[in-house]
């Protein structure tokens, strides 16, 4: 850190960061939000089933209701999140931003990181893509970079766990 | 490890608390086994279970031992999967000495050892110490000068001088708390006290308003029904109202006096401090200054009514137990927790300064959060009246919640704020329960900037401070995004660049 930034540095990252995730990150997201909307319409199809309800008012509203808003959310949440979505690293900070109705913009100093680690679940394997998340010494401080292309993740990993190592000092 | 310290074991009078406290535990059980063995049966399986304890209970004394090297701090533990536990010395941040009734019966106390990871591991304590080797074992643990770890940059300097100061200022050692025991007037104002009387009234509304709540299934509880269903019902209400403010104001005093009794704070030199209180079960926490990474000033509105607040100290180290608070004034006159929060801070300014707000949009998001609200409680009363849980009478009561909601909202907003100083964080937010926190900005490890839709539209943010002190994550809600934007700036580029100049 020889040269002191102009002001606003950051303000220019968050504006306009440069990462992305991958392109398959929509149609992962699609299915990933259809599976739970899938697993909450058969515990709701099971509830009728034990009350022998298949005929009640109540019930079946609800399940309207599910199956309505469930198709608002598939239908809009993956691409609102694809938009939303970016991250950046800089020699000395990691930018992530993330949500869709609720956006997030976390911040981190690059000195400060203390793991890094990549979770690949099972929907994940299927469209070759990793979440990276990186952690502080701040339980709240928590990063994740979702729905990464599994090389770009690689790389990232690469990086920030070559600087993890020598950083010194989480502010404990 | 070729290191030949011998391993030391806890005090042997604990052979006589561990089958007192394993008994304690089992005595539920026993009870229920002497009367039902009163009606039939040899209830041989209760004794079999609490001697097994009683067994269990003296083999951790025999399988404990612990040892601390030039290096690290050492426990062993257990008889079947034993299991060693060893901490750097450089990485112990507080000592907390808790002594519970039973331990100070037999003159010990249980030392326990905050560490730096204390969120991620399990505690280092050592159970059962004489009350005389305490002092050598504690400073034996806290020894300055192995405590070489350089974090956090632009901290060593001026923090240690304004400790100094303070020291200078403030005759070593001596307790500058200033605590009585008539602040115990405090108690029912407390947030705590405030939540017990809830607590009470909830109870009291359920038997009221619900047929067959939970406490009419109680026989004496319905004979007392009975007789109180014969006073007329406005003597009822009021009568019962002046019960509860008792009955909770009795039981958030007991705590009070327990917890607080003899409440001490001192520093035994520039970075050290001491904090000692409890009435029956006394704590003593050792703390080292250099973990401190801010402190929280706080009023909630029950007790900025009687002009009263409480103070902490926001460090990391201090263990799981106190979530990194640490008490350094109990709720007392405000005055007396504005002067040791200045004490422990070095400064008073940053206490006392006035805050910017945050413009027209946070004030009206205030209103419109607090008629969402209302407007919640009306959804739910409309559906409990279609229901037919209650009677359209319960529309009378909005002529309270609406005004009330009102004035909560214009005093949230009234409390809302955040400023900057050099090195420091300073935010002010709540109502109910309003607290000031003072961060130092080298403490803070990351910054979160959360914007719902509302919040976009609005041009507002919640800004979070992350860090590995205290709750972890502070929040100034509704910030400006703008400001938000400079503030994340400013702490996250420039403060650490003008230390790295400030070093060369």
């Amino acid at each position: 850190m020889t040269t002191a930034e102009p002001a606003g540095r950051i303000s220019r990252i968050i504006h306009d960061p440069v990462g992305r995730p991958s392109t398959r990150a929509v149609a992962f997201w699609t299915w990933n939000a259809i599976v739970g909307w899938f697993v909450f319409l058969c515990l709701q199809l099971v509830w009728m089933l034990i009350a022998n309800a298949w005929t009640a008012p109540l019930h079946l509203a609800g399940l309207a209701l599910t199956v309505v808003v469930a198709i608002v959310h598939v239908s809009i949440m993956p691409r609102w999140r694809y938009r939303v979505h970016r991250w950046e690293i800089t020699e000395d900070a990691v930018f992530v931003r993330s949500g869709w109705l609720t956006q997030e913009t976390r911040v981190a100093p690059i000195a400060r990181l203390q793991t890094v680690d990549s979770r690949r679940g099972f929907l994940h394997r299927i469209y070759g893509l990793t979440t990276v998340t990186i952690t502080t010494a701040s339980s709240a401080g928590a990063l994740s970079i979702h729905a990464l292309d599994d090389a770009v993740a690689r790389d990232v990993v690469a990086t920030l766990s070559a600087v993890a190592q020598q950083s010194k000092g989480d502010a404990t | 490890m070729t290191d030949t310290t011998p391993w030391r074991r806890l005090n042997p009078r604990m052979l006589l608390v561990h089958p007192v406290r394993e008994l304690i535990k089992y005595l539920p059980i026993l009870l229920l086994a002497v009367v039902a063995g009163s009606v039939g049966g040899e209830p041989w399986w209760t004794y079999v279970l609490s001697g097994l304890g009683v067994v269990i209970g003296l083999l951790r004394w025999f399988t404990t031992s612990y040892r601390i090297t030039p290096t690290h701090v050492q426990v062993r533990r257990g008889f079947i999967n034993r299991r060693m536990l060893s901490v750097p010395r450089e990485r112990v941040r507080s000592v907390d000495v808790d002594a519970t009734l039973l331990h100070r019966l037999v003159g010990l106390a249980v030392v326990k050892v905050g560490t730096s990871a204390s969120h991620g591991q399990d505690g280092l304590d050592f159970d059962g110490i004489a009350a005389g080797d305490i002092p050598a074992l504690r400073a034996e643990l806290l020894r300055k000068a192995e405590l070489t770890e350089e974090d956090g940059p632009g901290e060593a300097g001026g923090e240690q001088e304004a400790a100094g100061g303070m020291a200078g200022a403030q005759a070593s050692g001596r307790d500058f708390s200033g605590w009585r025991w008539s602040w115990a007037r405090y108690a029912p104002f407390t947030l705590t006290g405030v939540a017990s009387l809830f607590f009470a009234a909830f109870f009291a509304l359920e038997l009221q308003f619900f047929d067959g709540g939970l406490l009419l299934r109680l026989q004496f509880v319905r004979d007392s029904i009975d007789t109180v269903s014969h006073i007329p019902l406005l003597e009822g209400i009021v009568g019962g109202a002046v019960i509860l403010v008792v009955a909770a104001s009795v039981i958030a005093l007991v705590r009070y006096v327990l917890a607080y009794s003899g409440f001490a704070i001192w520093r035994s030199d520039a970075t050290t401090l001491h904090v000692r209180h409890g009435l029956l079960r006394t704590r003593q926490v050792t703390l080292d200054e250099r973990r401190l990474r801010g402190v929280s000033l706080n009023e909630p509105l029950s007790l900025r009514a009687v002009h009263g607040a409480s103070a902490h100290a926001i460090m990391t180290g201090l263990g799981r137990e106190r979530g990194g608070l640490m008490v350094i004034e109990p709720a007392g006159p405000q005055g007396d927790a504005l002067r040791v929060a200045t004490a422990v801070l070095g400064d008073e300014t940053p206490l006392t300064c006035t805050l910017e707000q945050h413009g027209v949009r946070a004030h009206r998001r205030r209103y419109t959060r607090a008629a969402t609200g209302v407007g919640l409680i009306a959804a739910i009363a409309l559906v409990l009246q279609l229901l037919g849980y209650v009677s359209p009478l319960v529309w009378v009561t909005f002529a309270a919640i609406v005004p009330v909601a009102a004035l909560l909202a214009e005093d949230r907003w009234r409390g809302l704020g955040h400023a900057r100083m050099p090195g420091l964080l300073i935010a002010r937010s709540g109502s109910l329960s309003r607290k000031r926190v003072v961060l130092e900005t080298s403490g803070i490890i990351g910054f979160t900037v959360r914007r719902s839709i509302f919040q976009r539209r609005a041009g507002l943010a919640t800004l979070i401070a992350t860090t590995a002190a205290g709750r972890h994550r502070y929040s100034i809600p509704d910030v400006p995004i703008e400001e938000a934007w400079r503030i994340v700036d400013d702490v996250m580029v420039h403060e650490p660049v003008q230390a790295a100049v400030a070093q060369h």
